[in-house]
């Protein structure tokens, strides 16, 4: 116990001297410019006493006095407000409202997590799309016009964050019809989630619950569009796509795929987004992007357009990815 | 106080201002004393004080209003001038008129943590005359200057002290009538933590203002910022996560800056960028200082 201060100490006296130090501040008029003592005396509390002062309005000695102020403000205040400075000035006022703190922004479920964790690019590979142009900082979005194809997509992305998606979690779109397939795709990422378009004549309930999706989605979400879609504008390198390669497993195989493997594949081109979403080529998008490879007489591929992995299944992982990152043809 | 004293403030107020104070006041060190609580007087820093010189010098260029929070510290303060000034005057005081002095740290008491000055800077300067309390948590404001950044000297020279100012330039008339619009002043309304409010009455007085010093220092001070990271860090677990505490960019820059010594905390400042009176009074933009200094060279 520093000082003889004991934690029942702090509790019982760490309000009284946190209101009595210069934490908090009122004034009354303005005594000391106009050189009213008597004034300034009856306030004199209120402004924030010392803690010496404190020590002896309290009774404490003015070590524990000390000691407990700064315990009880550690414990009270707010940490990391300081990172709002970064986003201050330059012509830029702070809205809370708009503000979010840049871990908060990152903070990701338990399934999120997951997925994530079952994203494997040897980094040879890495560095070889990066340093050739394959990846690059565009994501999927950019494909997107200012028309009403993108406002239809901002509502349904804003239905879905008041459906309470997170980021990264998956959306698995039960569409027959083309265009509605498309918009809850760019709409699940306009909201940060993952997409994962349910083949036709595939059961939803086993992928959804092997996906951990966060919802499901027969009919589109609609919504007033909101700013919060600005918080969760995605990163090229974040998963987007997530493609059943089987189902008849006992455990689903799922190609995850980045905005980055899947404009490799697109080669920029909006209308080729509808065939990839019913593709049947899950892993491999495209073997005919530039700097695709293959070796084992054409057994073996690995390209800008591979997929990062399958989602929990270990097995099938180890099965179809050679160490070095190549995926195994069947 | 004879003649001679007033002849010796004059000239040291010609010291200072040569030396790039813009203001310059006397307070009696007895009057600061009955405002100060006890251990936070001039006498208890030195003993035999008589009188307490206040010194101001100008603040951010108006380039630096512009400038992002990150680098306002860097940017912005004046701390260097007032360092040279008020040691110089410290030093001048002894050598040509025979008087203890000594500058007055601008620091918190070592004996208290990071909420209580060793003095108040404030109090000396607002009771010298060369600045008035504001609404934005009480930093002082001078009707010509604006804000300005303050320093000390405390001395055993009996010295002619000057008035506090007999008006106060807060709230500027603007701010007074967006406060009876919508309630707020300009300051009260942009803090990003909501640390000041006020109630004003018809003319402007205060009837009460509130400054949650707390909130503006968790933003401002960073507040522990190295002992939290450890903390966090002992606390982390996972790997990734204590790798990120101790070696991501905020630690990088943190363990550069207590390592360097340098100055590029990000400091806040919304409270004054939105100020009237500290980014438009007549002298407190450089520009126009130079303009006017050059109207008076050429006349």
């Amino acid at each position: 116990m520093p000082y003889a201060v004991s934690e029942q100490m702090i509790e019982a006296w760490g309000d009284v001297i946190f209101d009595l130090s210069l934490n908090k501040q009122i004034r009354r008029g303005d005594p000391i410019r106009l050189l009213e003592h008597a004034a300034w005396d009856r306030q004199r509390e209120d402004t924030g006493l010392s803690d010496p002062e404190i020590a002896n309005k309290t009774g404490l000695a003015c070590e524990q006095v000390t000691f407990i102020r700064n315990i009880v403000e550690r414990r009270r205040f707010r940490l990391d407000q300081y990172r709002k400075l970064f986003r201050l000035g330059g012509g830029l006022r702070h809205r809370e409202d708009r503000y979010q703190d840049p871990e908060e922004k990152f903070e990701l479920s338990e399934a999120a997590n997951e997925l994530r964790q079952c994203m494997q690019f040897p980094q040879e590979e890495v560095a070889r799309f990066v340093a050739a142009g394959h990846w690059t900082g565009q994501t999927l979005l950019d494909l997107l016009d200012e028309d009403d194809f993108h406002a239809s997509v901002m509502q349904a992305a804003s239905g879905l964050l008041a459906g309470g998606l997170g980021r990264g979690e998956v959306i698995v779109g039960d569409f027959a019809d083309e265009a509605e397939n498309l918009t809850g795709l760019f709409a699940t990422l306009m909201a940060g989630g993952v997409y994962l378009p349910l083949p036709a004549g595939t059961s939803a309930e086993a992928i959804a619950k092997h996906a951990s999706a966060h919802a499901v989605i027969t009919e589109l979400p609609r919504a007033d569009a909101t700013t919060d879609l600005l918080d969760r504008r995605p990163a090229a390198a974040d998963p987007a796509l997530l493609l059943v390669s089987t189902s008849s497993d006992a455990t689903p195989r799922l190609a995850i795929h980045t905005h980055q493997t899947m404009l490799c594949a697109l080669a920029g081109e909006f209308d080729a987004v509808a065939g990839l979403l019913t593709s049947d080529a899950a892993e491999l998008l495209s073997t005919t992007v530039p700097g695709s490879e293959t070796r084992e007489d054409g057994r073996q591929v690995r390209g800008p357009a591979l997929f990062a992995g399958y989602l929990n299944n270990p097995e099938a992982n180890a099965a179809r990815r050679t160490a070095d990152g190549w995926f195994i043809l069947d | 106080m004879d003649a001679d004293a007033e002849t010796s403030k004059q000239a040291l107020k010609t010291y200072a201002m040569k030396r790039g104070a813009a203001a310059f006041g006397i307070a009696d060190a007895e009057l600061v004393g009955t405002y100060a609580p006890e251990g936070h007087r001039p006498v208890d820093l030195l003993p035999g004080v008589a009188s307490v010189i206040s010194i101001g010098v100008t603040g951010p260029t108006q380039g630096t209003w512009r400038a992002p929070a990150k680098v306002m510290t860097s940017v912005g303060a004046n701390v260097g001038r007032i360092y040279r000034v008020a040691v110089g005057l410290s030093f001048h005081i002894e050598s040509h008129y025979g008087y203890r002095s000594i500058y007055c740290p601008p620091h918190v008491d070592p004996e208290f943590g990071a909420r209580l000055p060793l003095q108040s800077l404030k109090l000396h300067a607002e009771l010298a005359g060369i600045g008035a309390r504001s609404l934005a948590g009480d930093i002082l404001l001078h009707p010509d200057y604006g804000m300005l950044y303050y320093g000390s000297i405390f001395t055993e020279m009996p010295l002619p002290p000057d008035s506090p100012m007999a008006d106060n330039p807060c709230p500027a008339p603007s701010c007074l009538k967006m406060y009876q619009d919508i309630g707020q002043t300009p300051c009260q309304k942009f803090c990003p933590v909501q640390c000041l409010s006020a109630t004003l009455d018809d003319d402007g007085g205060v009837e009460e203002s509130t400054f949650d010093m707390y909130r503006c220092a968790e933003l401002c001070q960073q507040y522990e910022n190295m002992p939290t990271m450890v903390e966090k860090a002992i606390g982390a677990d996972e790997r990734l996560e204590r790798e990120e505490i101790l070696y991501g960019a905020e630690a990088q820059s943190f363990f550069y800056k207590a390592t360097a010594g340098v100055d590029t905390n990000a400091q806040c400042f919304e409270c004054m960028r939105v100020c009237p009176i500290a980014t438009q009074s007549p002298m407190s933009d450089p520009i126009r200082r130079g303009q006017l200094a050059k109207e008076e060279a050429e006349d």
